[in-house]
């Protein structure tokens, strides 16, 4: 690692129904530009990246989180304590996009206040398209949330979303898990 | 997984399935215990990152697991089971069980919306004592355990209630409500106890065989009509309203009297036929029935840690929670198990509530305190006619003391359960003289080698749209008008 000032560490949840590719999306955050893939033994349960941006380091714990129905009930569990939440949804189902409204006000109601929502529409890469991308921007934005359209696959605007919430975290400063780096006291 | 699909990114969504199985197989004893000291206790600094990830995860899978029951698993609508708004569950009178159901229905999000006492009782033949139980909540240091000592003297106050599920917690199915369960009825592995044992599926409760009906013995767990729904036991096993009750409901105080009168005479002739079948001679007087008061007994102590405790809970007039359940009483029988070292008082007396009789108890602690007790949905206990003193089961200890030849009720409905969900939420610490607990043995076992031998059968299903008595096959006596 070299020397930054400072490294803050973030925790973040990646929520929404199964099989709108949140694994997928860490994977390829993870794994695809940048070198710092820590080989887990729990698959892309729990992951870590470091981002470095203009001014610190931002290190990333992501919880990919179970999105079936039936433990909807545990979700606050997963998201007690994160500073930055990535609602995913498909772009092809628009049921996936209802489920993610859903997760979004959850979040709102019950998530610690200072949270970083991000809406990831991802699978934009495909053609069948359900939501319109016009009518979530109108709701991120009403909403008070990052939004940007996915894609694991092509990794179309998956660095982008990450570093858009590194920046949005450091601002807020809501982590204020400043760690000064033990090889630099 | 991955081996499987070597395409496919291996998430979280797979990665909660798997472990929900392996917290299964994994079959950990005091599970939830050990995670509640986890979390109290470990360094913060230990439990970060992956390690924070994998204590996560395994709390979900626990809860997943207490949670489960047939209305989750069941997505489709046809076979989902209706679900049922009240319950009804028999409470221990011991001061720190009222304030904490109490407080149960003070919560706004708490599991019940509304908590009534239906009834109160005395179970004769049976011990309440206080467990510690720190590990599972802060808010919830001890628990009350109601077990069988066999001896008829020894009694205790048990409420039926009536609970009803907070209409605001849709998914406050199974969980609340059995760990209450569990809770007030501890599953302790002697044969005396009272054994609720929680299946993935239901809450059964194993109790002794009721005595054949016609006897004298008969329990009075009978429902009064208005206050209770329409409930059926699943198995025709359960006896129903026993109609000498509701004769009881239609006598004048006179006729109260009489029959309590002759009952007493009765009484003593079976105390008599009873000693002479035991052969012992543990009573004095072979008049005393305990509403008499005279009779003495030497204590046996079978609590051991919570006795201290007990009496500084209990050794104090009671003082009425806050609101809710208003029904507040400590009798002598509390006292009892705090006092060691074969302390005598006059166990019997506490029964004759009213009377102004004092009690001999080292601890004073049969005051009582019955603060405003009419302007409650409490009269209900009053209104039974303590007629049925007269009624404890002597003849029917007897009978359980021998061989059980009921063993032809054992039908168990869990028995047949595949999998035992080793989440036991009370059963770890216990400071009576039953060391272990059901913990996390399997179902099957359990059934084939504690409850039979002991003629134990399952008398309800609790979880479920049943009538849940816990004191079922006991005689349940109201002391207010002895």
């Amino acid at each position: 690692m070299s020397s930054p000032n400072n490294v803050s560490q973030y925790k973040l949840v990646l929520l929404g129904e199964s099989a709108v590719g949140k694994s997928s999306l860490v994977l390829r955050f993870v794994k695809g530009q940048f070198q710092e893939y820590q080989e887990s033994t729990i698959g892309a349960a729990f992951l870590t990246q470091t981002l470095s941006l203009d001014d610190c380091t931002v290190k990333f714990e992501i919880w990919d989180t179970a999105g079936q129905e039936r433990y909807h009930s545990l979700a606050p569990m997963y998201y007690r304590g994160a500073q930055a939440a990535v609602v995913v949804y498909d772009v092809t189902s628009a049921q996936s996009f209802q489920r993610a409204k859903n997760w979004v006000k959850e979040l709102h109601r019950q998530a610690s206040p200072d949270i970083v929502i991000a809406l990831a529409g991802n699978k934009c890469d495909l053609s069948q398209r359900a939501v319109d991308d016009e009518v979530v921007d109108a709701y991120a934005s009403e909403n008070d949330l990052l939004f940007m359209e996915t894609s694991a696959k092509s990794a179309k605007n998956v660095n982008e979303l990450f570093l858009q919430i590194g920046r949005c975290c450091s601002a807020l400063d809501v982590g204020s898990k400043c760690i000064v780096d033990a090889h630099n006291p | 997984i991955e081996g499987a699909h070597p395409g496919k990114a291996v998430g979280g969504d797979d990665f909660l399935d798997v472990w929900v199985y392996v917290t299964i197989q994994a079959n950990v004893r005091g599970i939830s215990t050990c995670l509640a000291f986890i979390e109290a206790y470990a360094n913060p600094m230990v439990l970060q990152g992956e390690t924070e990830y994998c204590f996560t995860v395994l709390k979900l899978a626990v809860d997943y697991i207490r949670k489960l029951n047939p209305v989750t698993l069941t997505t489709d609508d046809r076979y989902a089971l209706p679900k049922p708004s009240k319950y009804q569950y028999v409470v221990s009178g011991l001061r720190p069980e009222l304030i904490r159901w109490d407080r149960a229905t003070d919560r706004p999000d708490g599991p019940f919306s509304r908590i009534r006492v239906l009834r109160s009782r005395y179970l004769f033949g049976y011990q309440s004592i206080l467990v510690k139980e720190w590990a599972v909540s802060p808010s919830r240091p001890v628990i009350s355990v109601l077990y069988r000592t066999g001896n008829p003297q020894h009694k205790c106050l048990v409420h039926v209630c009536e609970v009803e599920l907070s209409p605001l917690l849709p998914t406050a199915t199974s969980a609340e409500r059995l760990e209450v369960l569990c809770a007030l009825l501890m599953v302790p592995n002697c044969s005396y106890a009272l054994s609720p044992i929680r299946t993935h599926a239901h809450t059964h409760i194993y109790t002794q065989p009721p005595a054949p009906a016609g006897t004298q013995t008969d329990p009075t767990r009978a429902r009064r009509g208005k206050d209770t729904q329409a409930t059926q036991p699943r198995e025709g096993k359960v006896r129903k309203v026993d109609g000498r009750e509701k004769k009881h409901k239609t006598k004048t105080g006179k006729d109260k009297e009489k029959e309590k009168r002759s009952k007493r005479e009765r009484h003593r002739d079976k105390d008599k036929d009873a000693r002479e079948d035991k052969g012992t001679g543990t009573r004095k007087g072979s008049g005393t029935t305990p509403a008499d008061g005279t009779g003495e007994q030497s204590i046996r102590t079978r609590t051991r840690g919570a006795g201290g405790e007990e009496r500084v809970e209990h050794g104090r007039a009671m003082q009425r929670p806050a609101g809710g359940v208003s029904h507040a009483r400590v009798r002598g029988n509390v006292g009892r198990m705090g006092t060691a070292n074969g302390m005598r008082e006059s166990p019997a007396g506490t029964t004759g509530t009213g009377t102004g009789r004092g009690q001999k108890g080292p601890l004073k602690n049969g005051v009582e305190t019955r603060p405003q007790e009419n302007a409650t949905n409490m009269s209900h206990a009053q209104d039974h006619s303590g007629s049925e003193c007269g009624d404890i089961d002597r003849s029917q200890m007897g009978r359980r003391d021998g061989p059980n030849g009921d063993q032809s009720k054992h039908g168990y409905a869990c028995g047949d359960t595949p999998g035992y969900l080793p989440v036991s939420v009370s059963g770890d610490k216990t400071d009576t003289d039953t060391e272990t607990t059901h913990g996390s043995e399997p179902i099957r076992a359990i059934s084939a080698d504690q409850l039979t031998p002991c003629g134990l059968h399952v008398t309800e299903c609790v979880d479920g749209p049943f009538l849940c008595l816990a004191a079922l096959g006991d005689v349940l006596v109201d002391p207010t008008n002895s």
